[in-house]
């Protein structure tokens, strides 16, 4: 069929499960931390895809952006 | 020759090979008639390796050449045309394959079903109507359906009659049914349609000459299915009631298969919606004089690594955000992707030139003259956007329009198929390029209305707000010069989060502003949950349907407390068996498990009492003890393993729990909850973050 590439959001599935690797090593609370921070970017893989943009990037920039918009909405 | 003036009655089958019997049908019995076929074969390539095939071929009996010019999608084909009958054609390609020629020339209509082949060049149509709105031809038929269980047959079911006894009289009643119908619709699990058969033969009740095909598994859309043995009946048309196009559209979706694709009956409720595309896609070719590649060579055009990243994106699925939303309307482009092919001119021989280029891709595409697949599917799709359009409650147009759709749906996919005579992958990517562009401008003109879109799946987007909903429709057609329509308003809305907190995609339930209700990827529209799941789901859906915001959601909490006892309590208190029965579908065999599921444990307890159960095949049981792998099959046996049905019905609690959190979180109105994460956190609740992985 069609598609012979993996679809955005998988490849960040398995960007994210690669980073998630990094919580074994790290202090309960770091770790909860991290995977917040890494499901944050997750809600932008509609755009990603629709950007065209290497999906590393795109998955680091969603992560920046929603961090940014934590820090303007201060309450997050 | 026959006799029988095809105009005068209805024809309804046809079989054979080289010669071809066509079934009319005059309003009382069928008559046949039959035809000597001949048909044709057609290489091209170098004069001097066709001429070499012409010598060698002119020895084999029954074989005669001419040489021709006729058209392909591409251009005009200069060649050898060999005259044979059917069953002479694998001798013929068996010789190409041999001689080493095969791969030096081209070879055309070298793979196609002669009945069907027969039919589409003489324009033959089956199950005839005059008009898109006149009703099917009424012919008689009849549903057996054996019930199966413990290796007997131990009750059948005659269209709405059902004989508990398997005596003489009810194998009599089952010959008799057959014998004055046209179309028999069997059920087969565990052979017992074909026993049924074999027992009134055996008994000496009647006389009914059939034969079996056997079953297989097979996997579709990520699914594992079984399609159980298949039966023929001489001088009857028998439909499995496990064909997809059966259970999808009844009878007369078959009937408008086989008239939009020109396959017969049988064929057309066994073969899968892309092989019936395919079907149309030959007719339409044979009908207009064009040569169908027997082997495709239209292969992918080399591409950078940059422009295979670009290109192979598929649609859009926006994540929604967690929440409850109010004044919602979905909107979705009708047939979107088979529209796109029609309206943008997507066809092999239209891309690589032309006056218009794709969207990101740059392909440059003939907007005239129609390619080959616009004029295939373009009636197809005037057809099914008419049934659409006129379909209401009735019945035989509503399954017209479904029996359409699966075509239409297939057919895009058809397009990347590698082995798709009329394919091409670049086609594949741009229908998809341009659908992500369609829903692009969808919502930026939904935006600029004042709409927040809140979720969208490749052809559907969720909007609210109060703007215009039909200068946006009107907006969006004269923009993508696609049709777009409404689908359905609702009241209310609820994205439940997913695991990770973010919105679920496809999960979703709301209330609609006629009063009844939509929901996917809940326990309501899930097939391996119990019936009390469902039973709870649907109650609760009630309790909210006189809510108008998020007060009156949140004001429901202690109603849906209560709800929740009563349920825990019929668990807890002993409940009806058949509330606690669950679909097990089957997707592998025990062994290949690698976890010891609660399926698994199925499987196991099944191997020992003998049966062993295909994948694709489903079963049902009630969990009497989940940790011993305990099942029960029928009513006999007593209990049920309490914890595990606990277990499942606090699944089931959860997206009306949050639907109350998410509306008290915010009492002003509009959407509510936004954030899972956030709802998570102030709820201090680590526990309902594994409630929505549905």
């Amino acid at each position: 069929m069609g598609r012979t590439t993996p679809t955005v959001r998988q490849k960040i599935d398995s960007i994210s499960k690669d980073c998630m690797k990094m919580k074994d090593m790290m202090e309960p609370a770091d770790g909860e931390l991290l995977e917040r921070m890494l499901n944050l970017g997750k809600v932008h893989s509609p755009e990603i895809n629709f950007s065209g943009l290497p999906v590393e990037f795109g998955y680091l920039l969603s992560i920046v952006f929603e961090l940014f918009k934590i820090i303007r909405d201060g309450n997050r | 020759m026959g006799t029988v003036d095809p105009e005068d009655f209805i024809l309804i089958n046809a079989t054979g090979m080289d010669r071809i019997r066509l079934w009319h049908y005059d309003h009382s019995r069928i008559h046949f008639s039959d035809f000597d076929y001949t048909t044709w074969v057609f290489l091209s390539g170098e004069k001097y390796d066709l001429e070499n095939i012409e010598n060698q071929v002119e020895k084999i009996r029954g074989v005669k050449t001419a040489w021709e010019s006729r058209k392909s999608i591409y251009g005009s084909e200069k060649g050898l045309c060999l005259y044979l009958k059917p069953s002479m054609i694998d001798t013929v390609k068996q010789f190409l394959e041999k001689s080493g020629f095969r791969r030096r020339i081209k070879l055309f209509n070298s793979d196609l079903n002669p009945v069907h082949r027969f039919l589409s060049e003489r324009s033959m149509e089956l199950f005839r109507i005059t008009s898109p709105e006149e009703y099917d031809p009424v012919i008689p038929a009849v549903r057996i359906f054996p019930y199966f269980s413990g290796n007997e047959i131990r009750k059948i079911q005659i269209d709405d009659t059902i004989f508990r006894e398997i005596s003489d009289n009810t194998l009599q009643e089952v010959y008799s049914s057959i014998k004055s119908s046209v179309f028999v619709i069997y059920s087969n699990q565990g052979s017992s349609f074909s026993r049924l058969l074999e027992m009134i033969n055996v008994r000496g009740i009647g006389r009914i000459l059939y034969k079996k095909t056997p079953g297989k598994a097979f996997e579709s859309y990520g699914q594992v299915h079984f399609s159980g043995d298949r039966v023929s009946i001489k001088g009857k048309i028998c439909i499995s009631s496990d064909s997809f196009i059966y259970s999808e559209a009844g009878l007369p979706g078959i009937f408008e298969i086989s008239r939009v694709s020109r396959l017969p009956p049988e064929t057309a409720s066994t073969v899968t919606p892309g092989t019936a595309v395919s079907a149309l896609e030959f007719s339409k070719a044979i009908s207009m004089g064009i040569l169908i590649p027997g082997y495709k060579d239209d292969h992918e055009s080399p591409k950078s690594l940059a422009l295979l990243r670009l290109s192979d994106r598929g649609g859009i699925t926006l994540q929604p955000m967690p929440g409850l939303y109010w004044n919602v309307t979905e909107i979705d482009f009708s047939s979107m992707y088979p529209s796109i092919i029609v309206r943008y001119n997507l066809s092999p021989e239209t891309i690589g030139h032309g006056d218009y280029s794709v969207p990101w891709l740059g392909y440059r595409i003939s907007s005239s003259p129609a390619g080959f697949l616009p004029l295939a599917l373009g009636d197809l799709l005037d057809l099914r956007l008419f049934y659409k359009s006129i379909r209401g409650d009735h019945p035989q147009y509503s399954a017209r329009d479904i029996a359409l759709k699966w075509l239409l749906l297939t057919s895009f996919g058809y397009t990347g198929y590698k082995n798709a005579k009329f394919g091409k992958i670049e086609i594949h990517e741009s229908i998809t390029a341009i659908g992500r562009w369609a829903i692009s401008i969808a919502m930026a003109e939904a935006r600029r209305l004042g709409f927040t879109v809140i979720h969208g799946i490749v052809d559907s987007l969720w909007i609210a707000g109060d703007g215009d909903v039909d200068e946006l429709l009107r907006r969006i057609k004269e923009r993508t010069r696609l049709d777009i329509v409404v689908d359905s308003r609702y009241k209310w809305l609820l994205f439940p989060p997913a695991r990770n907190g973010n919105g679920s995609v496809g999960t979703y339930f709301g209330l609609r502003k006629d009063g009844t209700f939509k929901a996917r990827g809940i326990d309501t529209r899930r097939e391996d949950v119990p019936k009390i799941c469902k039973d709870f789901q649907f109650e609760a859906f009630s309790l909210f349907s006189e809510c108008n915001n998020n007060s009156d959601v949140a004001e429901k909490s202690a109603d849906l407390e209560r709800l929740k006892k009563k349920y825990m309590n019929r668990i807890r208190s002993g409940c009806a068996h058949e509330d606690l029965a669950i679909n097990f579908r089957i997707t592998r065999r025990s062994e290949e498990y690698v976890v010891n599921t609660i399926t698994r444990k199925l499987l196991k307890a099944l191997e020992r009492r003998g049966f062993h159960i295909n994948p694709g095949e489903s079963i049902v049981a009630r969990i009497v003890n989940a940790d011993l792998g305990i099942f029960a099959f029928d009513s006999s046996a007593e209990g049920y393993d309490r914890s595990v049905y606990i277990g499942m019905l606090k699944r089931s609690f959860k997206p009306f729990d949050y639907m109350i959190s998410a509306a008290g979180s915010n009492h002003s109105g509009g959407h509510s909850g936004k954030n899972g994460l956030n709802l998570l956190r102030k709820n201090g609740d680590r526990d309902i973050v594994d409630l929505y992985d549905f």
